[in-house]
């Protein structure tokens, strides 16, 4: 049976149907019901247009329903990429609609409202002289040039890009009002003061399609082509299903697995980003690559609740590398050239002291504040956070040692694609983001993230030209359907914000920047064993379908053991130092053995590493 | 250390009512914290976050009735820990609450209004850094809807009647912005600006401290005045 209504062709030519199904996932309900955990409380969308009353429970002869969605482009992730997507895709006449894990423009790094440093390559700069790479030896050069090209000239001026977008003033001169970058060379300019925000009142105002607070958990795919994406509606537990041409993934940097303090990991990125997406494609049998990297800060690790808070927080940077010490009191980056170290090394040279076991309690350092000349070198981020420390804690900063660690802004490990972006093995499928993207990562950052959603759109243009989108296997959707909910019948595990801390954990023990050998073993084993023993009967403490967290952190912890295991057996792999980490066995950097890319294959919950040869052009 | 916290799921609850937990107290714990305990440790709590730093907005909710941040308000170890739901948006779940209204609002305000795109020229000519001093404090607003909820002047007539301080103040924004060329003056009367007691319990909410709303107020009500878009008594 398959009742179909409620088709409203929107004005943009967006059309958007619900229908219901009965079938097979009737009967999954049924099921579920049957073991009394679902109590389909919310009613959906289609059922209040009808004028259903609503149903305190779900009974097992009522069908439940899905809605459906159409546009010629679909993007996963209304962050910084995504957001350039969407604008590349309206630019160019097609349909569009963002699925968006949270509220529209509150969303992954891009929705902390904070002073964002803006850079930018200038005009026509060879993309090989490009600096805003991270590893540039292992970096995917198709993808590179590619996205490079695609912005040219004017179009690389994303000053003029964002304040066109709404932007306020970006930074002035408090005197005479006049514009002060930082950085003013002919090759790059960089400037403080963007607030990413702007852009998403101006994805609003363009009046895209936006269907906020949806977890995508997993793209649409039938005989290799994606036809787009699935996922959850948290608020109302509705089941969404969006078909389009064209797929953007854009979800951001998978950070979220990096250990666990009282609040967050050890990252300054944000819970929406599990790496749900990624995580799919690994599932669909797409390997990842460079899993075993991340990209670090040093942030205060106390208080805990503000522990590696970029925009509460306190930390330091290359800058202040004179004024770091170690537990015992040594400055052990005096005597180094620090004016020339990049953030890489300064990040490993760190990583190594603590390695050493020179480490405070917490696993980190200090930046001595006490003098100062120290502490105005405090960056430009954190100065608005020291008036916030002395009216909530009754902590002044100025004269103090501060406690910092390390932390993972970003982190790579994303599916493989084509230098179009498209992933490989599933055509009409492309995957960008602004952090760990291109081979073993790309630069990250605020200039990189729109331009590769605007390249990885301006392809997706090119590959949807005359193509029509295949019917819809319901089996697919019926398949998605029951994996999520049959989550709600487990019974007598741990309830998944534990699963979540051990994953966590683990991950941190063998992706953390100082690399031993032990400890990485020790996470892979943890990891094994939560897969094992805690994963088949992870059990939720609520089964109600309004905004369940529960049921979202479940969803959402079957990506992360995914990609923390694949990330944990990549550290493990690499037998060398190399970018931000510092590996106690392998203390060298090792271009002979290592000058190339890790890849996790996932096969029947089995995860392995590969060799694979950096793309060249 | 003793909290309660309110619970609601409209699918099944009459009405929100609220749940005693004892939690472990450590110096410096903010409410974020003891929330995350709880959902970890003891049972499901829905709320929402996610920069831990004051600036997602998305940890909105109230302390013993006083609207806050959860993320940088500190818990009491002997006293009173009661936390709700922002006060004055309608429940979701347990302490979420549906801020799309007013973010619509705001976003709807914030998009910047001009006739023609600017240039590279137009936008490195120098501009008055009075102005700039006014205008670039208000871009963190974090839009966390704290000081709507604590706003009199909102609780006693509603967001209809007066927008409450997070969209005036971004109204304040583009009205300061010089690239801006929308009628500003006109939107803040419109949204209520005559409407607002002045009591500055706003600047008292707001963990953006850079923020001075008054400041603001002022200077609408000043436009607004030399206009004659006066409140007729
Ligand atoms: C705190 C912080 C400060 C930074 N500061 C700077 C800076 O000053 N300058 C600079 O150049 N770079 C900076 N960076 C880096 C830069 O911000 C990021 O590289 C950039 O935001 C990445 O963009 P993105 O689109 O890949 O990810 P995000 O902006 O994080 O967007 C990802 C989006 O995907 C959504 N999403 C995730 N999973 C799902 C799902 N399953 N379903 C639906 N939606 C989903 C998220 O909610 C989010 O909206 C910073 C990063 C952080 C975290
Ligand atoms: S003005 Fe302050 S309290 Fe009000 S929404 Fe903005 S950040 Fe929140
Ligand atoms: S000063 Fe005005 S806007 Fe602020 S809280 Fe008082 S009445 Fe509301
Ligand atoms: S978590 Fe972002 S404001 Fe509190």
């Amino acid at each position: 049976m398959r009742g179909e209504f409620g088709d409203s062709s929107a004005q943009n030519g967006i059309s958007r149907r619900a229908f219901l199904e009965g079938g097979a996932i009737a009967a999954s309900m049924a099921a579920l019901a049957g073991a009394g955990l679902v109590s389909l409380s919310g009613c959906s969308q289609e059922q209040e247009q009808q004028g259903t009353p609503e149903a305190p429970a779900v009974d097992a002869a009522s069908a439940p329903s899905y809605e459906v969605y159409n546009a010629d482009i679909c993007i996963i992730g209304g962050g910084l990429a995504g957001m350039a997507a969407a604008i590349k895709a309206v630019d160019e006449g097609k349909s569009v609609i963002i699925v968006e894990k949270s509220n529209h423009g509150f969303g992954g790094a891009m929705g902390y409202n904070w002073d964002q440093f803006i850079n930018f390559v200038r005009d026509d700069l060879p993309w090989q002289e490009s600096t805003d790479f991270v590893l540039n030896e292992l970096t995917n050069q198709k993808i590179e040039k590619g996205s490079y090209e695609h912005w040219m000239g004017e179009d690389r001026n994303l000053m003029v890009r964002y304040e066109n977008m709404g932007y306020g003033l970006l930074d002035r001169n408090r005197e005479t009002g006049e514009i002060a970058p930082l950085l003013d060379f002919p090759t790059i300019y960089g400037i403080y003061r963007g607030f990413s925000r702007h852009q998403a009142d101006y994805i609003t105002s363009l009046g895209i399609r936006i269907l906020d607070q949806t977890l995508a958990s997993d793209v649409i795919v039938q005989d290799g082509v994606c036809g787009g994406v699935m996922g959850v509606h948290v608020p109302t537990g509705t089941f969404r299903v969006v078909r389009a041409k064209a797929t953007i993934c854009c979800t951001g940097a998978s950070a979220w697995l990096f250990g666990w303090d009282t609040v967050a990991p050890r990252s300054i990125n944000s819970p929406d980003n599990t790496g749900d997406i990624d995580a799919a494609c690994f599932r669909h049998g797409v390997p990842l690559e460079g899993s075993e990297f991340i990209q670090c800060d040093l942030i205060n690790i106390e208080p805990k609740g503000i522990s590696c808070s970029f925009q509460g927080g306190i930390g330091a940077d290359s800058g202040c590398c004179e004024y770091i010490c170690d537990k015992d009191g040594n400055y052990f980056f005096q005597g180094m050239d620090y004016a020339t170290l990049n953030k890489m090394d300064f990040t490993r040279i760190i990583a190594k002291n603590i390695a050493e076991g020179h480490g405070t309690e917490n696993g980190g350092v200090y930046v001595d504040f006490s003098t100062p000349e120290a502490f105005a070198k405090i960056g430009e981020t954190y100065i608005r956070n020291i008036q916030l420390w002395k009216e909530v804690f009754g902590i002044d900063v100025e004269g103090m040692k501060l406690e910092c660690g390390l932390e993972a802004y970003e982190r790579s490990g994303n599916p493989i694609t084509d230098g179009e972006l498209m992933v490989e093995g599933i055509a009409g499928l492309f995957h960008t983001r602004g952090g760990g993207f291109s081979g073993a990562q790309g630069g990250s950052s605020v200039n990189v993230a729109p331009r590769n959603g605007s390249y990885a759109v301006a392809n997706a243009v090119k590959y949807i030209e005359g193509l029509t989108l295949p019917a819809l296997d319901e089996a697919v959707v019926t398949a998605e359907f029951t994996r999520l909910f049959s989550l709600f019948g487990n019974s007598g595990g741990k309830r998944p914000q534990q699963v979540r801390r051990m994953i966590q954990k683990a991950c941190y023990q063998a992706l953390q920047p100082m690399r031993m050998t032990d400890q990485i073993d020790a996470g892979i084993a943890e990891l094994e064993r939560i897969r094992k023993e805690e994963m088949p009967n992870m059990t939720l403490g609520d089964t109600s379908l309004v905004y369940n967290t529960d049921w979202k952190c479940a969803i959402e912890n079957i990506n992360l053991l995914d990609l923390a295991e694949a990330a944990a057996k990549a550290a493990k792999f690499r037998e060398e130092t190399r970018g931000h980490m510092y590996r106690v066995d392998f203390p060298e950097k090792d271009d002979a053995n290592w000058l190339c890319n890790v890849r996790n294959f996932y096969n029947d919950g089995a995860i392995t590493c590969e060799k694979a040869d950096v793309v060249t052009v | 250390m003793k909290i309660s916290v309110q619970k609601y799921d409209p699918s099944v609850d009459e009405a929100p009512y609220v749940k005693e937990f004892e939690v472990e107290y450590r110096q410096n714990m903010t409410l974020l914290e003891a929330l995350v305990a709880i959902n970890d440790e003891q049972e499901p709590i829905v709320f929402d976050y996610s920069c831990r730093g004051r600036t997602c907005g998305r940890c909105a909710m109230a302390l013993n009735g006083q609207p806050c941040l959860a993320c940088v308000t500190l818990v009491s170890e002997n006293g009173a820990n009661e936390v709700t739901a922002l006060p004055g948006f309608p429940i979701v779940r347990d302490l979420i609450v549906d801020k799309s209204m007013m973010n619509d609002r705001i976003a709807n305000i914030m998009a910047r209004q001009r006739a023609f795109p600017l240039t590279l020229d137009e936008i490195n000519a120098p501009v008055d850094p009075v102005i700039y001093n006014k205008m670039d404090p208000l871009e963190h607003c974090a839009r966390c809807g704290v000081c709507v909820s604590a706003c009199p002047t909102v609780q006693l007539m509603g967001q209809k009647e007066y927008i409450g301080p997070a969209g005036m103040l971004a109204i304040g924004l583009r009205y300061y912005d010089p690239y801006d060329q929308g009628d500003r003056v006109v939107e803040a009367v419109q949204n209520g600006l005559w409407n607002c007691i002045q009591c500055s319990t706003c600047d008292e909410v707001c963990k953006a401290l850079e923020i001075d709303h008054q400041v603001i107020w002022k200077d609408l009500r000043a436009a607004a005045e030399a206009r004659g878009l006066v409140k007729k008594a």
